[in-house]
């Protein structure tokens, strides 16, 4: 008979709106001021890419390579046609709109490739890479932190938790470097490089993704090995103050099973900090999976950054600072719309 | 004195120690290649020769150096920034106080290595020195620190002595001084070595790419070198594994050594952890 009771329409925005309209205004702030920062820290250096370029050249190469260029005119070229020489504000316009738009302008050091070209090569390795490496890292952690934390006090708790303890500190590349020696030339179970085989061409085959996966297993390991600990001994002091609570007494009084008892009460609760977890270190873990990705010259951004970085390309560098960003914004805006499903206190 | 705390500081003593006594315990100069290449460790060159020619052993004492002072300097800044930013977030009610709240909780989201990479990257080569590295890491670095600082003294202002320092009309440096401070001492140590790591991590990672200042001799840049002429692959593990051990013993070290503070100085602690 309750569909009889009809509950007066509240003028009031549902609190599960209101969540998600905050969720989304912080998204577009933070966005906003990632690509403001962009925006500014090249032009506090008054940088032109064309003129870095040419100092460059001349740096390396000496007075010949840049003869007969005159450069001041080159430079005023340039500026004239990158849109340099008008007023800020003009530029920051045009700018936020560009960056509306996903075009980030032509690369100068592979001209005339634009830039989102290049993006979208690289993109989607070092995506795959990462999201694999972090589901399986944290439903690991997850799971470890759970077994370990029912087995406190005893000689494997304390063994696994200062191994994991330690292995946490470790730099993502560092352990890539010594995973590299061990596993790739002492041992050469794994190539020490690449993100496929020589000849294998990039398709839905077989043959592509085991060669995908046999050169990412040594990336991913380095990644895996050290976040993994992190994860496990957040769920495990998680875990441990659930199991004194009250409510986990009467629940082994009222003979519950464990298996439900881990369902019911102790993922229910312990999971939620745990997502904030993830949600707070995806930036951490990116910028180190960056430099893993270096390490291995992996196909991923991390290689893209490195090479910006040694042709002095500003253009890219800038992209996939702001690709990185908004995959980790973005990354953070599932997290929190997730959070709204599953926690029920946020819906009132 | 527990273990924790006596290992940890002992790992972190030495190599403290042997950064601080380079000039002296560096038996080579390091700025040119002198010696053959490519050799293993002998008795003459205790960690062997890189492809450049230069002895390892002298090269990573340098190196220690190198990198501990860009970690102490981004350190120190960050943690300085961090505890004023952090007491003003937490503390003060008003307009500043939430914008640097809201500057916090950006920092914190956006992934700031590639941040550093553009700001480093598009800074001209020659401009970057030891103390331009150490400042734009404690630029994305500070975050950290205050939000630590910001938590903890959310927790302190709640507390009795606050209120009667405030009754008593104490002006706001007062209390931060007086009041908070000597109870936040032990945490701003722990974040002062966190930051030290963490910064020194960032530098690493930096040099790794590419970004460190041009002549100098950090480990990281060891680490370039070992990239750049492909040290892994042509197995010359006496160039690549001593930096890279050295890192992970100084960052063990520092862990151990927090932990050990934790139990000297907060040992409610232990019961709950159930260790």
């Amino acid at each position: 008979m309750l569909f009889l009771i009809r509950k007066k329409i509240d003028v009031n925005i549902s609190p599960i709106c209101q969540y998600l309209v905050k969720k989304l205004v912080v998204f577009c702030v933070t966005l906003w001021f990632a690509v403001t920062i962009n925006f500014v820290i090249p032009r506090l250096y008054r940088v032109n890419p064309i003129e870095q370029q040419l100092r460059a050249l001349e740096m390396t190469y000496g007075y010949q390579a840049i003869e007969g260029i005159d450069i001041k005119k080159v430079v005023a070229e340039t500026r004239a046609r990158l849109g340099l020489d008008q007023d800020m504000f003009t530029q920051y316009v045009s700018y936020l709109i560009q960056m509306f738009k996903f075009d980030f302008g032509i690369s100068y050091g592979a001209f005339p490739t634009p830039v989102v070209e290049l993006i979208s090569y690289y993109l989607p390795y070092s995506l795959g890479l990462l999201f694999t490496t972090l589901i399986i890292s944290w439903s690991l952690g997850v799971l470890l932190g759970v077994f370990i934390a029912f087995k406190r006090g005893s000689k494997i708790d304390s063994t696994l938790t200062s191994a994991m303890l330690f292995l946490n500190r470790i730099p993502f590349y560092i352990l890539a470097l010594i995973l590299i020696y061990l596993l790739g030339y002492v041992f050469s179970i794994f190539p020490m490089s690449g993100t496929y085989g020589y000849h294998v061409v990039p398709g839905f085959n077989l043959t592509f993704i085991s060669s995908l996966i046999y050169h990412s297993t040594l990336p991913a390991l380095s990644i895996l090995l050290v976040s993994l600990g992190g994860w496990m001994i957040m769920m495990r002091s998680t875990v441990v103050n659930i199991l004194e609570e009250d409510y986990l007494t009467m629940a082994k009084a009222k003979g519950l099973r464990k298996t439900t008892i881990i369902k019911r009460y102790i993922f229910r609760n312990a999971l939620l900090p745990q997502v904030t977890g993830l949600a707070m270190s995806l930036g951490h873990i990116l910028g180190g999976s960056l430099i893993v990705e270096t390490v291995f010259a992996y196909r991923g951004l991390g290689t893209l950054l490195a090479w910006a970085v040694g042709s002095g390309d500003t253009f890219v560098m800038q992209a996939t600072f702001f690709m990185s960003t908004f995959a980790v914004l973005t990354a953070n805006l599932i997290v929190d719309l997730t959070y709204a499903l599953i926690d029920p206190r946020i819906r009132g | 004195m527990n273990l924790r705390l006596a290992v940890g500081f002992l790992l972190v003593i030495s190599i403290v120690f042997l950064g601080v006594f380079a000039p002296w315990i560096a038996l080579y100069p390091t700025d040119m290649g002198l010696f053959p290449r490519d050799q293993k460790p002998s008795l003459s060159h205790l960690l062997g020769t890189d492809s450049i020619g230069r002895d390892i052993f002298s090269m990573l004492v340098h190196g220690i150096t190198a990198t501990l002072m860009v970690g102490a300097m981004a350190g120190s800044l960050s943690t300085m920034v961090g505890v004023v930013t952090g007491f003003v977030a937490a503390y003060k009610g008003g307009l500043v106080a939430e914008l640097l709240r809201r500057l916090i909780d950006i920092f914190l989201v956006i992934p700031v290595l590639p941040l550093l990479i553009v700001l480093s990257g598009t800074l001209a080569r020659q401009n970057v020195t030891y103390f331009t590295l150490a400042l734009i890491i404690a630029i994305f670095g500070w975050p950290g620190a205050a939000r630590n600082i910001q938590s903890l003294v959310l927790s302190l202002k709640k507390r009795e002595f606050v209120d009667l320092a405030k009754l008593s009309n104490e002006r706001d440096p007062e209390i931060l001084f007086k009041e908070i401070m000597p109870n936040m001492l032990s945490y701003i140590g722990a974040t002062f070595g966190m930051q030290v790591g963490a910064a020194m991590v960032t530098e690493t990672a930096l040099s790794l790419m590419g970004l460190g200042p041009s002549n100098a001799n950090t480990m990281g840049i060891m680490l370039y070198w070992t990239r750049q002429f492909a040290a892994i692959t042509r197995g010359m593990w006496w160039w690549f594994l001593p930096p890279a051990l050295v890192l992970i013993i100084f960052f063990i070290g520092l862990q151990l050594l927090n932990m050990g503070l934790d139990e000297v100085f907060n040992p409610r602690l232990k019961r709950v952890t159930g260790e």
